[in-house]
């Protein structure tokens, strides 16, 4: 049996007892191929001794159940690494953070506790899925969406919580952001409620978010100072109507005023659904299109417009531009969505179209128009997450292919946050394609394009591929950690990563000697003083971890 | 005679249900076919009477494998205890594994490679339940997705064959089992009907334990060219008594 570090074998005994008096012994989880299920599959230390792995699970089916977990961890100094359910591949999956942690396994916990229509809302539990919450409002028959992430496996809670992103409109695409009101168990088993939730017998907990006084609500995202057992999210009412549209435009500088424009036309809520930009030149697709290229390969190309991306800097070459210019290949072609009534988004588009009309040679174009409800057999025809509906699809790439020759054993997501400009982007790509040249790390083919889960920055993604070969993975982390470092310098930081790399990348927070990261270990130490829960998450250590280096 | 067999298609996608039948030159009664894709097409259509007794032949020979290990009785050699065996209609070797399924009497379900209605519509209510085996032939990327979506049920892969085609017509299966379960799927294969006879050496459920050991070995491919990259899995619960 495996054993948490720093704690005997006999105390780990009777902690597991304990343990299995609360939640059941068939909810504690000790063995080698229980325990493989909480293995990180997209581990870059994947099969090697410093692959972060769990002495033990426990998986609880009730707050009252957490807080007493959190007591017996109290008594005994286990370490707790809390999931919800462990989905977020590329960023850790359910691994802990400080291996021999017990996984903390809250799926159990998988109740909708409410929809509200007329106020659009919900209050889940965390082991609510995206599926999960989908097929409930489905069920009813309930005129609200849901904003998911792509794949949408993981669950409501867990994704906010590690500020996930979506794919409907601005208001909801942020999941910490569109949350409203939370329940926690902190550290010494205490159940807290925050914003209006703090008054008993609250009305207005999932209505209003910040209550009265300091508003809390963020420590406990991409944090350790609690476990989150209920949380509130505002849902967005089914729209009338949605129109997809596209803005094409034909040379390399125009990305600069496309995305001034973008940033406008958004902000001023003319467009509100998620943009997403692709370069047909470069043969580089939109997000939405990702699933298609996946499945049947990225559209033809002619043997001279290949020819011609291998003599391209930065995504740029004039005579790659001036390829575009004469076939009617557009450089930047930027997708808008617009949900609402069917003559409020067609107002919308023809003022979009007013505005982007400003670049030379702009040409736009009607790609859907769709009615709600839909009928579910067609929402296929769409990338489905941009209708509010959670799909798996993602993984339906086709085996070993010409676009795909050699498929991966999982990824690592590199993801500095940029700002929303076109210079930005190319920036970024000038930066970061040139240190993983040096680094020797395929990140970059012709160019990279940013997503825009965000309303005022860009998420420039990169997945740094985890492979079968340990030395690989070894390069690969080393050079992942020079890029985050590289990023940091231009004044550029990571939105979220894997547990092996939260150190590197809270180091580039660094101002002021480090003062974020000291406060959060004062905090740590103030709310947590056993270091009980989740240790080294977000690089969020306790003093007596902090203290042995 | 024909026998009649019962099919049950998704006309276009993944929310309707019609009813078909499916001819067979064989006496065996199937399962059903559950298509869980979107491509509109009739099940019909991915599995035809030729692959089915093409199947039939293969997995009646890789079925004439016995262990010759003491205390292995016919019955746990030829028993099952699976929910349902998955494959993916765009490869014929995912196919010809399908159809040796379905010659085995087991509910076969069709993807086109997404799990999105694979999972919503069967294996998540079947997995709740705590119980119900599930195998298939698919692209390691629908597996790595089944294999995740398992585990929000406790459930694990017990047994996985990787099959990866080089150039020509090398194959090789790297296998991850236990010993005997191994022993069976590496023992009497009849290099063409590679497919067939990994469906019958998986899907007859070897003894499980947490001693999982890889072994890798090569057969010629056969006509199964587009089987670049695909996996054989078999899925499973909690072993019973732990639960």
């Amino acid at each position: 049996m495996r054993v948490p570090p720093n704690v005997s074998a006999e105390a780990y005994g009777k902690a597991l007892l304990e343990f299995a008096q609360v939640v059941g012994k068939e909810w504690v989880f000790t063995s080698d191929e229980d325990l493989d299920l909480y293995r990180d599959a997209y581990s870059p230390y994947l099969n090697e001794p410093e692959e972060r792995i769990a002495s033990g699970a426990l998986a609880p089916s009730s707050t009252e159940q957490v807080q007493q977990i959190v007591r017996i961890a109290n008594k005994y100094r286990i370490p707790l690494y809390t999931i919800s359910t462990g989905k977020n591949l590329g960023y850790g999956g359910s691994a802990p953070a400080y291996s021999g942690s017990v996984v903390l396994d809250l799926k159990r916990m998988n109740r909708v506790l409410e929809v509200d229509e007329v106020n659009a809302y919900a209050l889940v539990e965390p082991g609510v899925s995206y599926f999960d919450l989908y097929k409930y409002i489905r069920e009813r028959k309930l005129k609200v969406w849901i904003d998911c992430p792509d794949p949408g496996w993981g669950g409501v809670i867990g994704n906010a919580l590690d500020r996930g992103g979506g794919y409907t409109t601005a208001n909801y695409r942020n999941h910490f952001d569109s949350h409203c009101g939370m329940e926690i168990v902190l550290p010494d088993g205490e159940l807290l409620r925050t914003g209006m939730g703090a008054i008993p017998n609250s009305k207005t907990w999932q209505q209003y978010k910040s209550g009265c006084g300091p508003w809390i609500d963020g420590i406990f995202s991409q944090s350790n100072y609690g476990i989150v057992t209920k949380m509130g999210f505002w849902l967005m009412p089914e729209p009338e109507a949605y129109l997809r549209c596209t803005v094409s435009v034909p040379r390399y500088q125009d990305l600069i005023p496309l995305v001034e424009i973008l940033n406008y036309v958004e902000n001023s809520r003319i467009t509100s659904g998620f943009p997403d930009i692709e370069s047909p030149l470069l043969g580089y697709p939109a997000i939405g299109q990702l699933q298609l290229w996946n499945e049947n390969g990225p559209p033809a190309m002619r043997q001279d417009h290949a020819q011609l991306l291998k003599g391209v800097r930065i995504g740029y070459s004039p005579e790659l531009e001036g390829y575009g210019m004469r076939t009617g290949i557009p450089y930047w072609r930027l997708w808008l969505s617009f949900h609402g009534p069917q003559e409020v988004i067609e107002a919308q588009w023809r003022a979009a179209q007013r505005h982007f009309a400003r670049i030379a040679d702009a040409k736009f174009e009607v790609r859907d128009q769709v009615r709600f409800p839909l009928d579910p057999a067609k929402v296929t025809a769409y990338h489905e997450p941009e209708l509010g509906v959670p799909s798996l699809r993602v993984f339906s790439i086709g085996a070993r292919t010409p676009w795909n020759p050699t498929p991966s054993k999982g990824h690592m997501w590199f993801s500095p946050i940029i700002p929303r400009s076109g210079e930005a982007i190319i920036e970024a790509n000038k930066v970061f394609s040139e240190a993983a040249s040096t680094l020797g790390m395929p990140l970059f083919n012709t160019f990279t394009l940013p997503a825009c889960f965000w309303e005022r920055c860009f998420a420039f993604i990169l997945a740094t591929p985890v492979t079968e070969d340990p030395k690989t993975n070894q390069r690969y982390r080393e050079g992942f950690k020079k890029l985050i470092a590289i990023g940091g310098q231009h004044g550029w930081g990571e939105y979220r990563t894997a547990p092996v790399f939260q150190q590197s990348v809270m180091d580039v927070y660094s101002y002021n000697n480090h003062a974020l990261q000291r406060f959060h270990a004062t905090l740590k130490d103030a709310i947590d003083p056993n270091g009980i829960l989740s240790a080294g998450r977000y690089a969020i250590w306790p003093k007596h971890l902090r203290e042995r280096g | 005679m024909a026998a009649q067999h019962e099919v049950i298609g998704i006309a276009s996608a993944k929310f309707t249900r019609e009813q078909t039948t499916l001819h067979s030159g064989s006496n065996a009664r199937l399962g059903p076919v559950v298509s869980c894709d979107s491509s509109g097409s009739d099940v019909g259509e991915s599995m035809n009477r030729r692959e089915f007794v093409a199947a039939s032949s293969a997995v009646a020979a890789a079925l004439a494998y016995r262990p010759s290990r003491a205390g292995t009785s016919a019955e746990s050699r030829v028993s099952f205890d699976l929910s349902g065996v998955v494959f993916d209609r765009r490869f014929a070797a995912s196919r010809a594994f399908g159809t040796a399924a379905l010659s085995l009497n087991q509910r076969v379900y069709a993807i086109d490679g997404d799990v999105t209605a694979l999972w919503t519509e069967h294996l998540d209510p079947l997995w709740r339940s705590g119980r119900g085996a599930v195998a298939g032939m698919t692209t390691p990327a629908s597996f790595a997705c089944l294999e995740q979506l398992a585990a929000q049920h406790w459930f694990r892969v017990i047994g996985q064959v990787e099959h990866r085609t080089d150039e020509g017509e090398v194959v090789s299966h790297r296998i991850k089992a236990e010993p005997d379960w191994q022993e069976r799927l590496c023992t009497g294969l009849q290099p063409p009907a590679w497919p067939q006879h990994f469906a019958a050496a998986l899907l007859l459920r070897g003894r499980r334990g947490v001693a999982k050991r890889e072994v890798q070995f090569s057969s010629t491919g056969g006509s199964w060219r587009d089987a670049a990259h695909l996996t054989s899995w078999y899925i499973a619960s909690r072993p019973e008594g732990e639960i």
